[in-house]
């Protein structure tokens, strides 16, 4: 009766769901399928009957009523008919996939039989593998339908793997496709037995199964098992409920009261919070969360510290903490307590062992390879089939790269096919040996049971296989076939986010960052991406500069998975954001906005000296150095912590001030610090050497300065930062072979030590090793990994200094390409590389280039300051640009067209001259222009009027008269009066012209005196100016007048007979030799030898030999203090210091000795610029007696040989003089220049004031000291 | 006699030009201008510290002597367009500076990103 009203049910469960006109075709053929399934052979009968009754079957459905036709003959054994049902079948639909499933059934309960009852054998008896495969060998595929399918998924849920998630999937869509289908339901049921507890749900289902006939005995019986596997994890309710069903099961109704009783008892428990503390711990240790677990035993210990309990979790606790001799006491104190058995022995062994192994992993670790195999052989003795023993052996030879480890992984595999570490360890020891395709072939070879055993670790070998081999092709630069390895790994193991990072930065390296992104972007951006995934993708982010978003995905992890990895990467990206958003308001000029960044940032980062050092670095590039210090001051304050102290010093030294830097230095040297903060301190202290040593030398203590280098040195004898100043001063004191033996022992060091390969070839280069200078340069050129752009451009300023100027423009060439903003040190050397092929325009616009602010800093009128009318303070740039600009404006200034004129007068009264001879008004009006010229030089162009006025002579003064002209050549007075009288006031004038160029070595320049005097003729000379060492030279030829008096520089003419003589010039040269290193103090020395030869004058000659010492007292950018001591000396071969004919009218002493004590005070602002001098001098001189007219003796012997008498004796004199320069605007500056000297019988005066007018407007400051317009005739 | 009143004039100048003169580098800047002058003298090369020097000028009337360091600040830096802008404020009149007060600002709210905690030391 009942079977009736099932089959009726089910009859019209099809009809009830739909709402929709049923196909009756579909509907008979699927009551024929499940009666079919449920073998109920007349019922499914019934069903294909009626449906050979319909018309219009479509042929598709015919095929299958075929189908189920033969079927249900086979578990009718109507053999015959099967036969041709079969045939029928064949004929009709060929290629029709029914014919399968009758001929597998068909199969199944005829010849295989035997097959299929040995399948069932092995599966209940627990042969769960070979039962699989042997299934699968009968079947040749999917299963056939009805109970057969179902034993199958029973089977496959018992698989290890993923088993019971596809038996799961499986059996939940056969009952999704027939709910009816009791028999699947119950399968479904059963192998969530597997993984007890039961589900609530599974269990409701279960009970309701047990309504009916058909299936209430299998339910009930599954619902029973199920409250009898576990332990209290179902709620009471089910037992109560199956009892119902039930009421006689005494099993079960003693399990109910046992678990009431036990529930109340933990009721009671449950009130205590150190029982709580102990379940909490149990629970922590099942998820590995140790440190909770030691806090639950902690606390549990008083009250519950001896029950087994307890003891097991102490146990497993220190187990996996490592303290295996721990864990063995707790396992056998718990044994002892625990009035059962339970697996306390197993426990214990598995202890015992877990030590052993552990001993010898530290054995290993140390490296004490017997000890290691003494404790392996022990523990293999205890358990020579361990998987864990072997896989511990396995390692000891793997780790001695020894070929056996191989073969123990191989037997641990072979003995546990799920053994994880075993393949992890063979997967190791190929992918370092680069054994990829072995690596492949183990993971092809193995069988899919193995496979779906080792599970994830399966798919992490295939991974890492393929993750190695992308790794190697990454790191030899070939992303593009790296690619699709690490595309495979990603594939493998697509959770593991490291892989993804991998194949994200070789898509990167491969130029598609996007893809990138994708890649880590699909595990990152899901709803619950784990910590690891979004750290890998913020770590991506950070790459590519894009914080924001980096930021962003490190947000979203819980605190609790913040490793300090993550932490330390978001508070670098946090950093770097926070000071590029104070940097971008002072590059702005919103200097306000940026303070108010800064704050912030020192609010939040309290006293985290790691961050507050780069924020104190933010106010210094804010401007604000003071509160730099002041803040990290205060934080050394309130937390003296490592990175506070390591910070503040590091500013200290990096603002000069060794002062303040020492007593940090010296407190944080006598604190215990990381083996960072100590190796960073010693490196600071090795800057702070370097500071002290560079102040030293600029005091001019280079003793110092080498004691405190070497000092240190001895100190810290790695330190190659002091080795490579040490080699510097070597270098600057021309210590040359010194240098080169520190650096070769420096570089045997470290070979890699680029800044002393370049200190090397400076040292080559200085000791003229020109060859092995460009050498090391060149090998640093083209050095692998290729240098920073910086680093690479100071190589090549070297090369340019050395004269490799043809290399330097192939690899400006090549660095230029994608300059668009160029960095300072690429567009100086640029511009300096254009100079040198005489190109200033290009070289000016690569200045204008490295000098153009940033795209990103726009100008303060564009961000509508708020106070607009107001003036508004800019944005600093970097040091480096800020040398460009210098390099700029030299340039600009150099190419620009100068006017000079000036207003020069040299008086000469009566008072220290004689009338009409030694008495001098000359005033001139030089006028100079200067332009740019090529070879980078200017070119000069001069006129200079001159006016020359020596007065009348005193016609009254017969000593004065004698001694002018042929005078004395008349013997009376009357005639001397008279030709006195016709020599008439002594006057000239004319102007000058010349022409010259001059660059950084050579000057020229070719003219004539004024044009209009008595005598003219043409000047010029040529000087050049070079170095030899340390030392300065000059050398130079000249013609130049001679301009002491009218006579000397002019010429005139007798009254007596008309003859024109004077006009004198020296034609000779000097040489020079200094030194000067801008240093405190210089030394200077000039010899010269001149002919002197004028119209109708003497010939002469002049030896010059004069020096001097000088000392800087201050030299600052603003002012400068200097004193020295000079010596003059020359010796003239005649006096020809007379005016009468012959004679030069210029001091010409044959001896003549000074010594000098000068000083000078210079300074200058904005538009001033000054400088004072003073000396005071003694000297001593002698002037041999002369005739009166040496170029004719008939005059001389006429007159009676009157001769210039000797004249000898010490003397002593003071000078004066100041120069100011005013800048009147930024075209025009005024100059004065004032000279007056005093000794005891002469005291000339000069006076010049000057006007330069630069049509561009000045780049540079005012010179320092002030260097006036220059006449033409001081030359 | 002459001498003597030479080197007094000599004397006279240089100390009238003293005055204006720059301090030493380094000089405590107590002193807007000192140490503007300060900062000038260790950068002229830098338009910033000519920019900030002529502000100072500007505020004390010296428009000549502003007016001459934006120039020169402008020929070495000639895209500097906010350099421009205060020659052309000054052009138009302006002397007055805007206020950059020095250390932690004291108003104003910025929103930073969040940082975290650094780990509890042990």
């Amino acid at each position: 009766m009942l079977r009736r009203l099932l089959a009726l049910i089910l009859l019209c469960l099809p009809l009830l769901a739909r709402s929709a006109p049923v196909d009756p075709v579909q509907a008979l053929l699927a009551q024929a399928r499940m009666w079919q399934s449920l073998e109920r052979p007349v019922e499914a009968q019934q069903a294909l009957d009626k449906l050979a009754r319909l018309h219009a079957v479509a042929p598709a459905a015919r095929a299958e009523a075929l189908t189920l036709q033969a079927l249900v003959q086979i578990q009718q054994h109507r053999d015959a008919e099967v036969t041709r049902t079969l045939a029928t079948l064949r004929r009709q639909y060929p290629g029709y996939g029914g014919i399968g499933r009758v001929e597998v059934m068909r199969r199944l309960t005829g010849p295989d039989q035997g097959k299929l009852l040995m399948a069932r054998s092995l599966f209940n008896s627990g042969k769960i593998r070979e039962a699989y495969a042997a299934f699968n060998a009968l079947y040749r595929g999917t299963p056939p339908d009805g109970p057969l399918a179902l034993e199958y998924w029973q089977l496959v849920a018992r698989l290890p793997g993923d088993g019971w998630e596809r038996a799961h999937r499986a059996l939940n869509g056969l009952v999704r496709d027939n709910p009816s289908n009791h028999a699947a339901r119950l399968a479904q049921a059963s192998i969530y037995l597997l993984h007890p507890p039961v589900p609530s749900a599974v269990l409701a289902d279960l009970a309701a199964l047990s309504q009916f006939n058909d299936s209430r005995s299998d339910a009930l019986g599954l619902w029973r098992r199920a409250l009898l596997q576990v332990d209290g994890e179902i709620p009471l309710a089910a037992y109560r409920t199956y009892l119902r069903l039930a009421p006689d099961d005494t099993q079960i109704n003693e399990k109910l009261a046992s678990l009431s009783e036990r529930q109340r008892k933990e009721r009671a428990l449950l009130a205590d919070p150190a029982y709580r503390a102990l379940l909490a711990a149990g629970r922590a240790l099942d998820t590995n969360r140790l440190d909770q677990a030691e806090r639950g035993l902690a606390l549990a210990a008083a009250r519950y510290g001896q029950r087994p309990d307890y003891l097991l979790n102490l146990g497993r606790l220190r187990e996996r903490q490592g303290r295996y001799a721990e864990a063995i006491a707790a396992y056998r104190r718990g044994q002892t307590a625990d009035s059962e058995a339970g697996d306390w022995p197993r426990r214990i062994a598995g202890a015992e062992l877990a030590a052993l192994l552990a001993d010898a992993g530290r054995a290993m670790d140390a490296g004490r390879w017997p000890q290691a195999q003494s404790l392996l052989e022990r523990a293999a003795r205890r358990a020579p089939d361990d998987p864990a023993v072997m896989v511990a052996r396995a390692d000891w030879y793997g780790r001695q790269q020894r070929p056996e480890a191989e073969t123990w992984y191989r037997r641990a595999l072979a003995r546990d096919p799920a053994n994880r570490e075993a393949l992890a360890g063979l997967m190791q020891g190929y992918l370092r040996a680069e054994r990829f395709d072995d690596a492949r072939a183990l993971l092809a070879q193995m069988p899919p049971a193995q496979r779906l055993a080792q599970g994830a670790a399966y798919r992490g070998a295939l991974a890492a296989v393929e993750r190695a081999a992308g790794d190697r092709l990454v790191a030899a630069g070939k992303f593009d076939e790296a690619l699709p390895h690490l595309q495979r790994a990603v594939e493998a193991a697509p959770d593991d986010a490291w892989n993804r990072f991998a194949l994200a930065n070789a898509w990167l390296a491969a130029g598609h960052a996007d893809r990138g992104r994708q890649v880590l972007a699909q595990l990152a951006d899901a709803p619950h991406a784990n910590g690891e995934s979004l750290y890998a993708y913020a770590l991506f982010l950070a790459r590519l500069d894009d914080g924001a978003a980096a930021l962003d995905r490190l947000a979203r992890i819980a605190p609790s998975a913040r490793t300090d990895g993550m932490r330390a990467l978001q508070h670098r990206v946090w950093l770097t954001q926070v000071m590029a958003l104070a940097d971008a308001d002072v590059a702005a000029g919103r200097f306000a906005a940026a303070r108010q960044v800064l704050t912030a940032a020192e609010t939040a980062a309290g006293d985290d000296g790691a961050l507050l050092g780069p924020i104190a670095d933010g106010w210094v590039r804010a401007g604000d150095a003071d509160h730099a210090r002041d803040l990290l001051a205060a934080a050394w304050r309130r937390a003296p912590g490592e990175e506070t102290g390591l910070a503040w010093l590091e500013l200290l030294i990096d603002q000069q001030d060794a002062d303040a830097a020492a007593p940090l230095a010296t407190a944080l040297n006598a604190r215990s610090l990381s083996t960072d903060g100590a190796g960073r301190l010693a490196a600071l202290q090795g800057r702070l050497v370097v500071l002290n040593a560079d102040r030293a030398e600029a005091r001019g203590d280079r003793a110092g300065a080498r004691a405190l280098l070497a000092g240190a040195l001895a100190r810290q004898p790695d330190d190659a930062r002091l080795g490579r100043n040490l080699a510097a001063l070597d270098l600057r004191d021309g210590r040359v072979p010194a240098a080169r033996a520190r650096l070769t022992r420096l570089l045997a060091r470290d070979p890699g030590d680029d800044e002393a390969r370049l200190l090397w070839s400076d040292a080559a280069a200085a000791g003229g090793d020109r060859l092995a200078a460009v050498g090391a340069l060149r090998a640093l050129l083209v050095a692998e990994p290729p240098r920073s752009l910086d680093f690479r451009l100071r190589v090549l300023d070297r090369l340019d200094a050395l004269g490799e100027g043809d290399r330097v423009d192939q690899e400006l060439a090549r660095l230029e390409r994608n300059a668009g903003r160029p960095s300072p040190g690429l567009a100086g050397l640029a511009a300096r590389r254009a100079l040198a092929h005489g190109q200033p325009a290009e070289a000016l616009d690569w200045y204008r280039r490295g000098v153009a602010p940033a795209d990103d800093a726009r100008p303060v009128s564009d961000r509508a300051p708020a106070d607009a009318g107001a003036l508004q303070p800019v944005a600093a740039e970097d040091a480096r640009r800020e040398d460009l600009h210098e390099q700029y404006a030299q340039l600009l200034d150099h190419q620009a067209v100068t006017i000079w004129q000036g207003l020069d007068l040299t008086y000469r009264p009566s008072s220290s001259g004689t009338p009409g001879q030694s008495q001098m008004t000359m005033l001139q009006a030089p006028l100079l222009i200067e332009m740019p010229a090529p070879g980078n030089g200017r070119f000069s162009l001069r006129a200079d009027a001159v006016t020359l006025d020596a007065g009348s002579l005193d016609t009254s003064d017969s000593y004065a008269r004698r001694r002018f002209g042929a005078i004395a050549f008349y013997g009376d007075a009357a005639r001397q009066i008279a030709a006195a009288a016709a020599a008439g006031k002594q006057h000239a004038s004319g102007t000058s012209m010349a022409a010259g160029y001059a660059n950084d070595r050579w000057q020229v320049d070719v003219g004539t005196t004024p044009q209009g005097f008595a005598v003219n003729y043409p000047v010029g000379g040529i000087k050049y100016s070079g170095d030899a060492g340390p030392l300065y030279v000059n050398l130079e030829a000249s013609r130049r007048p001679v301009t002491s008096s009218l006579l000397s520089y002019a010429g005139t003419r007798d009254p007596v007979t008309g003859t024109v003589w004077g006009g004198v010039r020296a034609t000779g040269s000097y040489l020079g030799i200094g030194y000067d290193q801008g240093g405190p103090y210089g030394v200077w020395t000039k010899f010269g030898y001149h002919d002197l030869t004028g119209q109708n004058v003497a010939d002469n000659s002049r030896v010059t030999a004069m020096g001097g010492i000088y000392w800087r007292l201050i030299k600052e950018a603003a002012r400068e203090v200097t004193v020295g001591v000079n010596s003059i000396n020359f010796w003239y071969r005649h006096n020809l210091g007379g005016y009468t004919l012959g004679q030069g009218g210029y001091y010409s002493p044959q001896r003549y000795n000074s010594l000098s004590l000068p000083v000078s005070y210079a300074a200058r602002n904005e538009r001033t610029s000054y400088v004072v001098r003073a000396s005071v001098s003694v000297s001593s001189a002698r002037e041999e007696a002369a005739p009166f007219f040496p170029t004719r003796p008939d005059l001389q012997a006429a007159a009676g040989n009157p001769m210039v008498s000797v004249s000898a004796g010490p003397g002593w004199g003071a000078s004066l003089s100041g120069a100011v320069e005013y800048q009147l605007t930024s075209r025009v500056a005024l100059g004065a220049w004032l000279q007056y000297q005093y000794s005891q019988f002469y005291q000339p005066g000069r006076a010049m004031l000057y006007l330069r007018y630069q049509p561009d407007g000045a780049a540079r400051p005012l010179s320092l000291p002030v260097e006036p317009l220059q006449s033409y005739s001081d030359f | 006699m002459r001498a003597q009143v030479l080197a007094g004039l000599l004397l006279c100048g240089a100390g009238w030009m003293a005055a204006p003169a720059a301090p030493a580098a380094g000089v405590a800047a107590s002193d807007p201008l000192t140490a503007a002058r300060a900062h000038y003298w260790q950068h002229p090369y830098q338009p910033e510290a000519l920019n900030r020097l002529a502000l100072v000028l500007a505020a004390r009337g010296d428009r000549g002597g502003a007016r001459l360091l934006l120039e020169r600040a402008l020929r070495i830096a000639p895209d500097r367009a906010d350099i421009r802008a205060n020659l052309r404020r000054l052009d138009a009149g302006s002397t007055r500076v805007a206020a950059v007060p020095a250390g932690p600002a004291s108003s104003g709210e910025v929103a930073l990103p969040p940082l975290w905690p650094a780990p509890a030391r042990p």
